[in-house]
């Protein structure tokens, strides 16, 4: 059988990647065979520098150049708390905040039976590796679906028995986003779980 | 709201349809398989964007293409919105104003409340046809009710994969206690609602059939614990028909096998309930229903009402029109025999025929 064409395969290639369909992968395509040389050279050099360069922090699992990462060197930070994300955007969301000074653990995922992700794998073992004798709380920021509230109360589950305490980010409104503008299922969980002031 | 425009483009039988509905009575008619509920079924897609009979989204597209789409203008307080739903490459959108929206963000605009020959037979029929009014009911005036029913599912749907693959019950009990959680909001917003309808349906019950005839309607779920939404009892109850529900490979009890009960002098209205009488409760269910969001939501659905005169014998007919007459919403009514249908004034009437319409005059 004749290999697929150069062009072919490319919009291929593009089409598999998240939030790209078939004719975003075609318009891709064809800009990278218009635009100067220099486009398609810096992708693919960017493309396999990625790859080689780029693994899991053995501490945090965050998404690194060197090992540890830049956060778990960082002196500054808090080792008595560490938050556990499901993904490296997550991470840096709550980074923006400027509101945490803490380290992280990354999930890279959720438990999801239904698309066969079970505990094997997120990773959970090199997190209960660092629950010595340094950290005293786990803050679990994962999203509040039905994934994010098991795997929650999965992780609480496994650090109990190690005398850590495990709390859960709050969820809610979207502090700045415009009532009008938060959708009506994310309002009405705000409401349904209000406090007393 | 009233519906103020509504334009179909290869929806089921219908090329390419475009109605200006009358702002209260349109009466649409044609002969059996001309597309009148099809058409009925337009507007629901648009309000609920849930298809009404259709288990694929595929089903909707006109036979032979590839794509449909349903465009609507409401008025809502003197605001007009704009509404369209379409599948194409098998995706369904949303859009709002013409942009594209989040099944959160788009429902509200338009409530429709629908009547069909299969509600007729609700008080008789599985229980599967009661759940699905609760929950339909509840969605129609806080669409977030939605969210509840799809996370439960959710959750449900994992609990039964981790039964069936013999997960170990470290896992299974982490669903159980997530399952619970979900389970709770689900069934505290089904007993909420039925709670507040009960007494309008009892009431409304008692005037259409002139006396007081003893009817009650519960909330019956099929995992009775106390309080009835207490996550805590429900992971507990879950927890001990672990070992039955892991022979069985799914999750027997829960609110996906909750039930309404109707009963007529504290006996089972199913069982020793009338024809007549059943249809009677399931009209008095749909004005009840129609009279709560009023006036809990102050929001007036538009019914879509699917060929049921054929369906009521004519003094429940009187009393529908009778209904209808007081009602100051909109309204569809599809018919095979306009003779059936009580209206005179306010209204405009829609000829259905081998999938087109048109205007017909008076
Ligand atoms: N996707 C579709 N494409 C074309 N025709 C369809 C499609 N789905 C249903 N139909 C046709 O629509 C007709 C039924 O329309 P319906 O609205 O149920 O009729 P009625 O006027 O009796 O309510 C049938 O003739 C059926 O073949
Ligand atoms: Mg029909
Ligand atoms: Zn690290």
């Amino acid at each position: 059988m004749a290999e697929a064409d150069p062009i072919r395969r490319l919009i291929h290639a593009f089409s598999r990647l998240p939030g790209i369909g078939e004719k975003t992968a075609a318009r891709l395509t064809f800009f990278v065979l218009d635009a100067d040389e220099s486009v398609a050279r810096e992708l693919s050099e960017a493309l396999g520098e990625v790859r080689r360069r780029i693994r899991l922090c053995s501490v945090c699992c965050n998404l690194t150049e060197v090992d540890p990462c830049r956060t778990c060197r960082d002196p500054r930070r808090d080792g008595a708390t560490i938050c556990v994300v499901e993904s490296v955007p997550g991470m840096h969301a709550i980074e923006r905040t400027g509101e945490y000074r803490g380290r992280y653990h990354i999930l890279h995922g959720l438990l999801a039976p239904l698309d066969g992700v079970g505990p094997e794998q997120l990773h959970l073992k090199p997190l209960l590796a660092r629950l010595g004798d340094e950290v005293e709380e786990v803050i679990v920021a994962t999203s509040p679906s039905v994934e994010g509230e098991a795997t929650a109360l999965y992780i609480q589950r496994l650090c109990r028995p190690l005398g850590v305490r495990v709390t859960r980010i709050a969820s809610g409104v979207p502090i700045g986003a415009d009532l009008e503008y938060a959708d009506q299922v994310t309002l009405a969980r705000a409401l349904a779980g209000r406090r007393e002031l | 709201m009233k519906v103020t425009r509504l334009a179909l483009r290869d929806f089921r039988n219908f090329a390419e349809a475009e109605l200006r509905p009358h702002p209260r009575f349109n009466v649409i008619w044609g002969e059996n398989g001309q597309g009148k509920t099809n058409l009925l079924e337009a507007m629901y897609w648009l309000s609920t964007l849930r298809p009404l009979r259709a288990s694929r989204l595929r089903e909707l597209v006109r036979w032979g293409h590839k794509a449909t789409r349903v465009d609507g203008e409401v008025e809502r307080e003197g605001l007009v919105h704009r509404l369209a739903v379409e599948v194409r490459d098998g995706d369904r959108r949303a859009l709002r104003e013409g942009k594209q929206a989040r099944a959160s963000q788009y429902f509200g605009a338009l409530a429709v409340v629908m009547f069909t020959p299969d509600d007729v037979g609700m008080v008789r029929g599985s229980p599967e046809l009661r759940r699905r009014f609760v929950d339909r009911a509840i969605f129609t005036g806080r669409p977030a009710h939605l969210a509840t029913v799809v996370d439960f599912r959710r959750a449900l749907d994992a609990r039964n994969r981790l039964l069936r693959e013999s997960a170990p019950d470290d896992l299974v009990d982490v669903y159980e206690a997530t399952l619970a959680q979900q389970a709770a909001r689900l069934m505290a917003a089904r007993r909420a609602y039925v709670e507040r309808i009960g007494p309008r349906f009892a009431e409304i019950v008692a005037a259409v059939a002139g006396a007081e005839l003893g009817v009650e309607l519960s909330y019956r779920p099929s995992l009775s614990v106390d309080p009835v939404d207490d996550p805590a009892a429900l992971h507990a109850a879950w927890a001990a028909d672990r070992g039955r529900d892991r022979e069985r490979g799914f999750t027997q009890r829960g609110p996906q096998a909750d039930d309404l009960g109707f009963t007529l002098l504290d006996r089972s209205a199913r069982s020793y309930a009338s024809q007549g009488q059943q249809r009677a409760m399931v009209l008095a269910l749909k004005i009840a229903e129609i009279q709560l969001l009023e006036a809990i939501r102050q929001c007036t659905p538009v019914l879509l009402l699917d060929d049921v005169s054929s369906e009521l014998d004519p003094r429940r007919n009187a009393r529908l029109f009778e209904f209808l007459g007081a009602f100051e919403g909109q309204v569809f009514i599809t018919t095979t025999d306009p003779g059936f249908l009580k209206i005179d004034a306010e209204r405009r009437i829609w000829r259905v025929e081998a999938g087109a319409v048109a205007r017909q005059e008076d």
